[in-house]
């Protein structure tokens, strides 16, 4: 049982640690939009739909 | 003779901007085809401009999305120019202005793309930033650019109308600091309540009692955050309770919580193991997760005090003086009493004031219902919301606000709407005498075990019975089941006010539908046209002649001939008149190579939904055209479910006898529950008359029956401005949603009865475990989470989405 008494303070530490940086998120905006980033993410960037179009033509 | 008739409504054509339905077409030259001229232009703007890829998007990601049409107003924002203005509304760093906005219209990711992509458009833009969840979008400028006008005039023609955001407003800051705190609680209650449950579950499992009594002061350690910080809302809300000398549902809470806390702390001190650390933690995270869930949906419906703010959709022009009408745009809050104001014809008066200059025709809808237009004269007093329908105006203006006729009306009613309905007061009346009884029974127990001199046993009893029978299903369910509710009715297209909005649904016995805009499409379209004669001038066609007659007007008759215009022919000649004027209540005349071309209304029309205009030509009729306003297709479906559920169905309009006694005849109404020519007031005591019931209209022009009805829905115009009159209002233009507010009511009533029960029952029983001394730590951490988990499985199974909200049974 004395492997506990480093496993409790780890495992506190690192719930703490998390709690961190829930605070230091909530704190900094990020929980302000939930919406937009998560449809951002779904535009594609127009060189990489650029770039396919001429993979494509060249595999032709 | 030569007749032709507008294509059929149905066809399967779609406009190649907003993918409504073709009713009217217009092309452009590539042979897209759109409803509007709106339409039309965007798709042009975005097209010169290399941003095509929206439609790509849009259609890719989702297709059901409404796009909004463009405007066509050409505002020009000049206040967006203006120092003193800006100084409140921009930010800069490094030589680079920044000024947020909040925009109408933005649901989509194609709308992010578009607006993030302004840039391309506005070359004074470097970037801009859109939030979704509040409808905002920060615009920043390249080095040195101050000019916001020309950003606002582009966000306006792509149909997202900008209202500029003070950077520094109180109480937006407010609500986001708000957000924050309450986020940081329940972040810090769930951290707490999840690993305290891990050092509790090895005692429940039978730690040995020195590794218990350490676990015990671990969890106190993580249980004092929630104690000391996560559960403040609830102390302050009981202590603003016992102030009033009322009881709420707090109080219970936070007696729990305290005395929880303290008891427990001296159980761990005097070496017993058992302790309410994991009962505390759990029980506040899951109440302040579903309270913050609550104000999310609520927060949605955007509810702002200032009445100016609905009003900063119109843009106001200032004159210096009478005698030189040159205006410039200025904001709404930048008016004051004294100015003078240019009313252009189809602009809403923004004040109160008096005519300066000017004669004119003014459309009091909003204010009387009076569909018909009255003609005003300089000196003469006008009132906000009154509409210009015919001539330039100069406006003295006498008072703004709240102080107007019209905003005294909004205040009032927004008072009354505060009156609480009948499920928020049963349940207050059930939380005061649970709150009361449990406090009682708890003192009771405690005096009883101290008399018979067991003082202990009689702590802990009725320690355990304040704890247990902590309210869990009005905590926690209540605000569940709305937070379902209204995500259901956002998403079926209503927007309601508050929760009494939604409770007051299920008890409507009696509807009554205003007729223009609610049952029918509010707007006029060119049904049949005669051509009786080519023009006398070989190169004008009549199309040009309609479309030159009316090109000044604002009339919704004008726009609808327009319209007809732009749809028959592609490429119109203005014809530049040689003198061209409007007479007030009779049409356009204007004059061309010796021609006199005018528009009338004809007399005796023979058909009374609609409305005749005749082209003339030196007084002698060349075409004629019948315009009808559209019955709404889904109107007599829904008349006709609602009227088979038991509900009475009125109509009551302010337009003639014969016209509603038509559409009266086709959508199934009987001679008695419909009634023309009615005024406000008349609309409003004929409401009165019937306790129970919902007045459907048309947005701030029914304002003096939704305040008498016991419920309102309001189907057009601004969203703002219809929650403050009405109870709901509908983001989608189809009155089906109205069928299904009426089922998402019944269900929300359904699921709070059933919650009640299941609370009451669980409370009884826990009462008496707790008396009996059978609850223990143990059978409290089993028993609370089990009760929470109960009325959260029934909240979520009884609010479930079901086919019957979305379409038919």
């Amino acid at each position: 049982m004395e492997i506990i008494k480093l496993l409790i303070p780890l495992a506190l530490g690192l719930g703490a640690c998390f709690l961190g940086l829930f605070i230091w998120a909530t704190k900094s905006g990020q929980y302000e939009d939930l919406d937009s980033p998560a449809l951002r993410i779904l535009i594609d960037d127009e060189e990489n739909i650029n770039n396919e179009l001429i993979q494509k033509r060249n595999s032709k | 003779m030569n007749t032709e008739q507008i294509q059929d409504i149905r066809t399967a054509e779609r406009c190649s901007h907003c993918q409504d339905l073709l009713r009217v077409t217009f092309s452009d030259s590539d042979g897209n085809q759109f409803c509007c001229h709106g339409c039309l232009s965007v798709y042009e703007i975005l097209k010169s401009n290399g941003l095509s890829r929206f439609y790509d998007i849009q259609k890719q990601l989702n297709p059901n999305d409404i796009i909004p049409t463009g405007d066509e107003s050409h505002k020009k924002f000049d206040y967006l120019k203006d120092e003193t203005f800006l100084r409140d509304y921009i930010t800069t760093q490094n030589r680079q202005a920044s000024m947020s906005f909040y925009l109408s219209g933005i649901h989509c990711i194609a709308c992010i793309w578009l607006i993030e992509n302004l840039q391309k458009i506005e070359p004074s833009i470097d970037h801009s930033r859109v939030n979704l969840s509040e409808s905002t979008v920060v615009v920043t400028l390249k080095e040195n650019q101050f000019d916001f006008s020309r950003v606002a005039q582009t966000l306006s023609q792509l149909g997202h109308t900008p209202h500029p955001l003070r950077h520094n407003d109180d109480i937006l800051k407010l609500s986001k600091k708000e957000d924050k705190s309450q986020l940081l609680k329940i972040g810090i209650a769930g951290f707490s309540a999840m690993n305290i449950m891990l050092y509790t579950g090895s005692i429940y499992a039978g730690a040995d009692s020195s590794t218990s009594q350490n676990f015990g002061f671990i969890s106190m350690a993580l249980c004092s955050p929630v104690v000391f910080y996560s559960a403040l809302p609830f102390y302050k809300s009981a202590i603003g309770a016992i102030r009033n000398q009322s009881l709420n549902i707090d109080i219970p809470l936070a007696l729990a919580v305290i005395l929880g806390f303290i008891f427990s702390c001296y159980f761990i001190w005097i070496g017993e193991i058992h302790h309410y650390f994991d009962s505390i933690a759990t029980l506040t995270f899951l109440i302040l997760l579903s309270r913050f869930g609550l104000r999310k949906v609520q927060k949605l419906t955007l509810s702002k005090d200032n009445l100016t703010d609905f009003f900063s959709t119109v843009t106001i022009k200032k004159v210096k003086k009478i005698s030189n009408p040159t205006p410039t745009e200025i904001h709404p809050k930048q008016l004051q009493v004294g100015d003078l104001i240019l009313v252009e014809p189809g602009e809403m008066i923004p004040a109160d004031g008096i005519i300066a200059q000017g004669e004119t025709l003014l459309n009091l809808a909003s204010l009387n219902g009076e569909s018909q237009a009255i003609p005003f004269r300089t000196g003469q007093p006008v009132l906000m919301g009154s509409v210009n329908q015919s001539n330039n105006i100069i406006i003295l203006v006498k008072s703004i606000g709240d102080k107007t006729n019209i905003g005294k009306m909004i205040k009032e009613l927004s008072h009354q709407f505060s009156k609480s309905s009948y499920y928020t007061l049963l349940t207050n009346q059930i939380i005061k005498y649970f709150v009361s009884t449990v406090l009682l029974l708890s003192a009771s127990v405690l005096i009883y075990f101290s008399l018979l001199g067991e003082f202990t046993i009689g702590l802990q009893r009725s320690l355990a019975l304040i704890i247990v029978s902590c309210p869990c299903a009005l905590g926690l369910a209540t605000p569940l089941t709305f937070t379902r509710m209204f995500n259901l009715a956002r998403k079926s297209g209503i927007l309601l006010r508050n929760e009494e909005a939604l409770e007051k649904v299920s008890r409507i016995d009696s509807l009554f539908f205003d007729k223009t805009g609610t049952l029918t499409r509010g707007t006029f379209e060119v049904s049949h046209f005669d051509i009786l004669q080519e023009p006398l001038i070989k190169e004008v066609s009549i199309e040009d002649l309609v479309f030159s007659l009316e090109s000044r007007s604002t009339h919704p008759i004008a726009k609808s001939l327009k319209n007809w215009s732009l749809s028959r022919r592609e490429n119109l000649t203005n014809i530049s008149w040689e003198s061209w004027q409007e007479t007030i209540g009779v049409g356009p005349e204007a004059l061309f190579k010796e021609n006199v071309y005018a528009l009338r209304a004809l007399n005796g029309s023979t058909d009374s939904l609609s409305t005749q205009i005749g082209l003339f030509e030196n007084n002698q009729k060349i075409a004629s055209f019948k315009l009808n306003d559209i019955i709404r297709a889904e109107s007599s479906e829904v008349l006709k479910n609602l009227r088979a559920t038991g509900r009475k169905v009125y109509l009551s309009s302010g337009d003639k006898k014969d016209q509603v006694a038509a559409i009266s005849k086709e959508l199934g109404f009987k001679e008695g529950n419909y009634r023309a020519e009615l005024s406000a007031k008349e609309k409003s005591e004929w409401v009165s008359q019937h306790p129970l019931s919902m007045f459907i209209g048309d947005g701030v022009n029914d304002t003096l029956a939704f305040s008498k009805a016991y419920s309102s829905i309001a189907v057009n115009g601004s969203v703002e401005l219809g929650l403050k009159v009405a109870d709901a209002f509908l983001i989608k233009d189809s009155l089906t949603c109205i069928e299904n507010l009426f089922k998402i009511s019944d269900q929300t009533i359904k699921t709070i009865k059933i919650n009640l029960i299941i609370s009451i029952f669980y409370n009884v029983f826990g009462a008496a475990l707790a008396i009996a001394g059978i609850v223990t730590p143990i059978t409290a951490a089993i028993l609370m989470p089990l009760s929470s988990a109960s009325v959260v499985g029934s909240t979520l199974w009884f609010t479930r989405e079901r086919n019957g909200t979305n379409g038919n049974h």
